[in-house]
């Protein structure tokens, strides 16, 4: 897959901007997919939760088989209203529920 | 007497997450509006309730402190301690009067801003609003 | 430590006084103009010569409290409001008025004076100094929704939909984020019955473990803090507005919100400094603010909008530094912070040059600016090297710091991080600066009118100041790194 990687964002970004565009799109892939690594690496290592390990390890599966993810990224932080109560609602219930269930 | 009001607090709770759910759920703007000042309100509530003391005395309506008080009224001013141990809790009272300000002074920007996008739109559906954005 | 400085309110009520005035002097632009740039010099003059120490309003000092009968759990309490003002505190407030200045300047500069406006920036300036200074969590509170109000009208004066949109954004989910600080405050009122935040901590720290009251306020003052901030699922919407801000008003809008972020998580900090969950969770969020803000910047295609991420994702590596807890990673954080303001305000005041004389800001229609504006392609060229942490410029100084700091507080994995979001941060701008100075094919009319001195000036100075505190980085970290030594948390 790896060979045929430009012309997969190329196909993806035809209604987009191509040459500078499709160069950042790649770069933010890489970027995207280091940072999760990395992530990973670190929940991993200095969590002492079997369920965040765990939770942590789907998370990184799921999103590699998802590539390439920058699309679907750029379309869950569109500017809509909708969206981002609906990512409100689930950080207060997320906070409440670390600090009140402890993970 | 129970240590404190139970009522209040889960009126208080319904009041948020209705408000919550109106903010989150529902289309039309003014509702929204509406949603986020019930939070608000559900807030006040909340700190409302907690200056409550059971069988406590509101220092604002003590009948010693009121100006046709005579001085044989004040021969038997309670001893500090005592006063301290039985008053309910006035400091919340201001703070939720600080709070209705700023709660009013959004309210009256937000509701300036739903005219302002009902003018420009011919609509009240935040949905239809906010997309065809760029 | 005690001597009850009267400057320091003066920092707060004066630009308040200010707003009041210029309100009223409406369409009388020329007394505008005049007491706008007076009342800055002075706004600028006082943080520097107020002496370090706390103000106690109506002069009520720390008495005893009434253990027996109020079960508050420490002998001593503060029984009015308190502003406190440290090395921290004159630092932030130093850059918070010389870069309001610049943005009023740049205002004056383009005949968009206008009483309203002049007193809303000024009710922004002593809302978020207020927040620099409160020592009283309701006080802070308060002033956390003036400055929301005081933000969203600046955005609201573009007087364009999308401007309009964004304020209504920025503000219903200020209600929420509003209303769940003031619970958090009821419900730590209500366990503790105090306010003052100094006098919060030491009870929260003699009660021992937090109770479930406890943790609830937690949860609901950190959302608070995330909206403040404008980190995770609040990024959407402080980009949105710097992004429909005028570019100089957004300079100012960045400052006032990275500032916010580090003094209420010193709040939060302090007031509950064993907790050791919260510094994770501030870590997790600030992590995802990074990679989101990052990757979001490298896909725009709009000056503008790319510029609103970058200080989003900056704001996520700020917040990194207080995640990692160590009174080293908060000063390395404190510092990031100072430096990255000003290298952010040199790009949003090139991005408001580049609007007047260019009329657009879109990346796709400029190009070859190099031949029309060498001066501007070259400081921000040298803006996108110091912002993206290259030597000799201020952000290589904090970043390396905090690199350090997470190698010391047993994270390497995060001086990686901080790395990748470097490079991230200058391919988007470099990005940016190619197609604007020198790709080929400008499709845009040069406005000759537009010289641009001022702004020019002000990049120069900013530029300048970059250089000088990475060159002479101690002369800022040495007293943010004391202070919060001090501070013990």
């Amino acid at each position: 897959m790896l060979d045929r990687v430009y012309e997969i964002f190329h196909e993806k970004m035809k209604d987009k901007g191509q040459g500078m565009g499709i160069g950042s799109a790649l770069t933010s892939e890489f970027l995207m997919l280091s940072f999760l690594l990395i992530g990973t690496i670190l929940v991993l290592r200095t969590a002492n939760s079997t369920i965040l390990g765990f939770g942590a390890l789907i998370i990184l599966a799921g999103v590699l088989f998802t590539v390439p993810t920058v699309f679907k990224v750029e379309k869950e932080n569109t500017d809509s209203i909708n969206l981002s109560s609906f990512y409100v609602a689930l950080t207060l219930a997320l906070l409440l529920i670390i600090f009140l269930g402890g993970i | 007497m129970e240590p404190f009001q139970v009522g209040s607090f889960l009126t208080a709770g319904v009041l948020i997450v209705t408000g919550l759910w109106a903010l989150l759920m529902m289309d039309n703007i003014l509702k929204k509006i509406i949603g986020a000042n019930l939070i608000g309100d559900g807030v006040n509530l909340v700190l409302i309730t907690i200056g409550y003391r059971p069988g406590g005395f509101i220092p604002e309506v003590m009948h010693h402190f009121h100006a046709t008080a005579t001085p044989s009224s004040y021969s038997h001013l309670l001893e500090f301690g005592e006063f301290a141990s039985n008053a309910s809790y006035s400091l919340p009272f201001a703070l939720v009067l600080t709070n209705i300000v700023i709660g009013a002074s959004t309210l009256s920007v937000m509701l300036a801003l739903a005219v302002v996008l009902y003018n420009k739109y011919h609509t009240l559906s935040v949905h239809k609003m906010f997309e065809g954005e760029d | 430590m005690l001597n009850n400085s009267t400057l320091i309110p003066l920092m707060v009520v004066l630009p308040l006084i200010m707003a009041i005035l210029v309100n009223f002097l409406h369409q009388k632009d020329k007394s505008v103009k005049f007491i706008s740039i007076v009342s800055l010099i002075v706004f600028v003059f006082i943080p520097v010569v107020t002496l370090y120490g706390v103000h106690l309003f109506s002069g009520h000092l720390r008495t005893g409290s009434f253990p027996e009968v109020s079960k508050i759990l420490i002998p001593e309490v503060y029984m009015g409001i308190v502003y406190s003002y440290g090395a921290v505190q004159k630092i932030l407030m130093v850059v918070l008025t010389i870069l309001t200045g610049f943005s009023v300047l740049a205002v004056i500069n383009k005949k968009m004076i206008s009483g309203v406006y002049m007193a809303m920036i000024f009710i922004s300036l002593a809302a978020s100094s207020a927040i620099i200074l409160a020592d009283d969590i309701f006080n802070f509170f308060v002033f956390t929704e003036i400055l929301v109000v005081a933000q969203a009208a600046l955005v609201i004066a573009v007087q364009e939909a999308k401007s309009f949109k964004a304020a209504f954004k920025y503000m219903i989910f200020g209600t929420i984020s509003g209303a769940s600080i003031l619970l958090g405050i009821a419900l730590l009122l209500g366990s503790y019955g105090l306010l003052n935040i100094t006098d919060l901590s030491h009870a929260i720290q003699a009660g021992g473990a937090l109770t479930p009251i406890g943790l609830v306020a937690v949860a609901l003052l950190t959302l608070g803090w995330l909206y403040e901030s404008g980190l995770f699922p609040f990024h959407i919407i402080k980009s949105n507005i710097y992004e429909n801000a005028r570019p100089e008003i957004s300079a100012l809008l960045q400052v006032q919100s990275k500032f916010v972020l580090v003094a209420m998580a010193l709040i939060l900090f302090r007031v509950f400094s064993g907790y050791a969950l919260l510094k994770s969770v501030i870590l997790g969020f600030a992590i995802f603010t990074v990679v989101i803000g990052s990757v979001m910047a490298l896909q725009q295609v709009e000056l503008r909008k790319l510029l609103s991420f970058v200080a989003v994702s900056q704001a996520g590596l700020v917040a990194v530094g207080f995640g990692l807890g160590t009174p080293f990673g908060i000063a390395a954080g404190i510092f990031h912070a100072i430096n990255d303001v000003l290298s952010m305000a040199i790009l949003f005041f090139i991005a408001s040059f580049v609007y007047d004389k260019f009329k657009t800001t879109k990346l796709d229609e400029l190009g070859e600016g190099l031949q029309v504006v060498p001066l501007v392609g070259f400081v921000m060229l040298l803006a996108t090297l110091a912002i993206s942490g290259v030597p000799p410029f201020n952000s290589y100084q904090s970043e390396w710091r905090l690199i350090q700091a997470s190698a010391q507080a047993g994270v390497p994995e995060l001086g990686i991080l901080v790395i990748l979001l470097s490079v991230a941060t200058f391919v988007a701008i470099i990005k940016a600066f190619y197609m604007i100075f020198m790709k080929p094919g400008s499709k845009v009319e040069v406005n000759k009118e537009v010289r641009g001195n001022l702004t020019k000036a002000i990049i120069v100075i900013l530029i300048l100041a970059c250089l000088l505190i990475g060159l002479f980085p101690n002369m800022v970290y040495d007293p943010i790194y004391n202070f919060v030594v001090s501070l013990g948390v």
